[in-house]
């Protein structure tokens, strides 16, 4: 038995066991793939504070492949395009530019108002069906359709882009075959089309949007982007929080209608998704499995030798079931005290939109227990066949 | 049928036209590391074999079984 098969069926299913192998057994470990596969919290944490661990190894992979591609009279440049400016791929000083760039931008956080609205829109159509696929219905029209209203999208291009958005985040899984990278790339081409007339369209005429922000921001800044920048910076803002939230909105699904306790512990709350409810289902059962890294140079680790240009994989899921960081770290403890999960990450790249993955969360997932108060799931689940961003591919409800 | 033998020196093939590797050289226990292949252009690779033999194969086949005669092994299994 391999300690580290991140692409089998069962693994996927339930990586919690394969985890907990690896950080008894070896916390830091030299897998067959390759790379260093890192599941302890304070390992985990700490490497995502050292700056000696660089981000962006996929996008550097990206570009290496295109070169080679390119021999074989494939182009994948689109792919390269879309993601060069993806504020998650870059490093310092150019990442805090970026960084900074979309915080200026996006500084109106008041979209409780929007969320509760796209829910309800949302929830209307499935209300009085006996059965229905939570995720195509729901959890997977959310975000994209909230992000869509931010930006300044038209409404009738979201489920377009929710499904070049699921193709496209695939740059960030660790193993990536052929057949997606032509289906990644002819995403790509999508974005790059649709955000280049999205962006010319509100410099003509700004409006109330995240889009308009951008731009009005940028042509009175003294380093201005380029237009392919933008377009970039745009596609990110719409993947970032798609593919996550709908695994944490799917999953948490799951995990709630399989756990009668739980369910009633949170239907008899007042306040049933607090921001410490969030924080324990986030921990317990997060999103990000996998965060990539890249060695800057040759230096030593915790004992190991680390060569320049070494991937690391940080399991994030894994340290959030850390017993030396969290007590019973496989139970859900709606009231866990000073839970530092590391489900947004840490450090340089910590998540932009934590503040808005939770009021939807929130938001939507409180909607959906006072509309179902009595679903069920069943456990058969098949899920996507990653590990990086974990998500069912149907998970179908019984009202 | 297609027979270990024949998987095995369609991979060869492949791997010689790739890295441009003396065929008489080529160990079918080395590694597909030694032998010069990366995490890109097995990618490629791995396409050719998949389209060849009409099967859907895991990202991670060649570091699953590493050598060209582990592979093979377990392309003629699948193939039965
Ligand atoms: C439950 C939902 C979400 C989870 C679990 C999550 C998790 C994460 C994690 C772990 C990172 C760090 C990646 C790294 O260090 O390599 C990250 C970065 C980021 N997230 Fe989220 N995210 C979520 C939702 C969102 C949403 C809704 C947005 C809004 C658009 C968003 C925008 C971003 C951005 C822009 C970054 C990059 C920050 C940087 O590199 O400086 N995320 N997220």
């Amino acid at each position: 038995m391999k300690l580290w098969n991140p692409l089998s069926p069962d693994n996927i299913k339930d990586p919690y066991p394969m985890y907990e192998s690896l950080r008894t057994r070896a916390p830091i470990f030299r897998a067959h793939t390759g790379e260093w596969v890192v599941t302890g919290y304070s390992d985990v944490k700490a490497i995502l504070k050292d700056n000696r661990f660089k981000a962006g190894n996929k996008k550097d992979w990206i570009e290496r492949g295109v070169t080679y591609f390119k021999s074989k009279d494939q182009d994948f440049t689109a792919i390269a395009k879309a993601i060069n400016s993806f504020v998650l791929l870059i490093n310092p000083p150019e990442h805090g530019q970026i960084r900074r760039f979309i915080m200026e931008a996006w500084k109106d956080h008041e979209v409780e108002q929007l969320i509760s609205e796209n829910v309800q829109e949302l929830i209307l159509p499935i209300k009085s069906l006996d059965s229905f696929d939570a995720v195509e219905t729901f959890t997977s029209r959310l975000p994209a359709l909230t992000i869509s209203k931010i930006l300044g999208v038209p409404v009738d291009e979201y489920v377009r882009l929710r499904n070049a958005g699921r193709q496209l985040i695939k740059v960030i899984n660790p193993y990536i075959s052929y057949k997606e990278l032509v289906l990644m790339n002819k995403a790509a081409k999508e974005f790059i089309d649709f955000f280049r007339e999205l962006i010319t369209q509100k410099t003509k005429i700004p409006e109330d949007d995240l889009v308009s922000n951008i731009v009005r921001l940028n042509k009175k800044s003294n380093e201005t982007l380029s237009e392919n920048q933008l377009i970039s910076i745009c596609i990110f803002l719409f993947i970032a929080g798609e593919e996550t939230t709908i695994s944490f909105l799917s999953t948490t699904i799951l995990n709630i209608g399989l756990n009668s306790k739980l369910k009633t512990q949170l239907t008899k709350r007042l306040d049933s998704f607090s921001d410490k409810v969030i924080d324990e289902l986030l921990r317990y059962d997060g999103p990000v499995h996998l965060l990539g890294r890249i060695a800057h140079n040759d230096f030593e680790y915790g004992g190991y030798n680390i060569r320049k240009n070494d991937v690391i994989t940080l399991c994030l899921a894994s340290a959030n079931r850390d017993q030396k960081q969290f007590d019973r770290p496989n139970e859900i403890d709606i009231d866990r005290y000073a839970n530092k999960h590391l489900a947004f990450g840490q450090g340089t790249h910590f998540c932009l939109g934590d503040w808005i993955a939770r009021k939807q969360a929130k938001i939507g997932l409180t909607a959906f227990l006072n509309t179902f108060p009595n679903y069920s799931v069943s456990n058969r689940i098949e899920w996507n066949d990653n590990l990086s961003i974990r998500s069912p591919k149907e998970l179908r409800v019984q009202i | 049928m297609t027979s270990s033998i024949e998987i095995q020196n369609f991979i060869i093939e492949l791997i010689v036209n790739e890295t441009k590797i003396d065929r008489s050289s080529i160990d079918i226990d080395a590694s597909f590391q030694e032998l010069g292949l990366d995490s890109i252009n097995s990618m490629f690779l791995l396409e050719e074999i998949e389209n060849k033999f009409q099967l859907t194969l895991s990202p991670l086949y060649f570091w699953d079984y590493p050598t060209i005669r582990a592979f093979s092994g377990l392309i003629s299994e699948k193939l039965l």
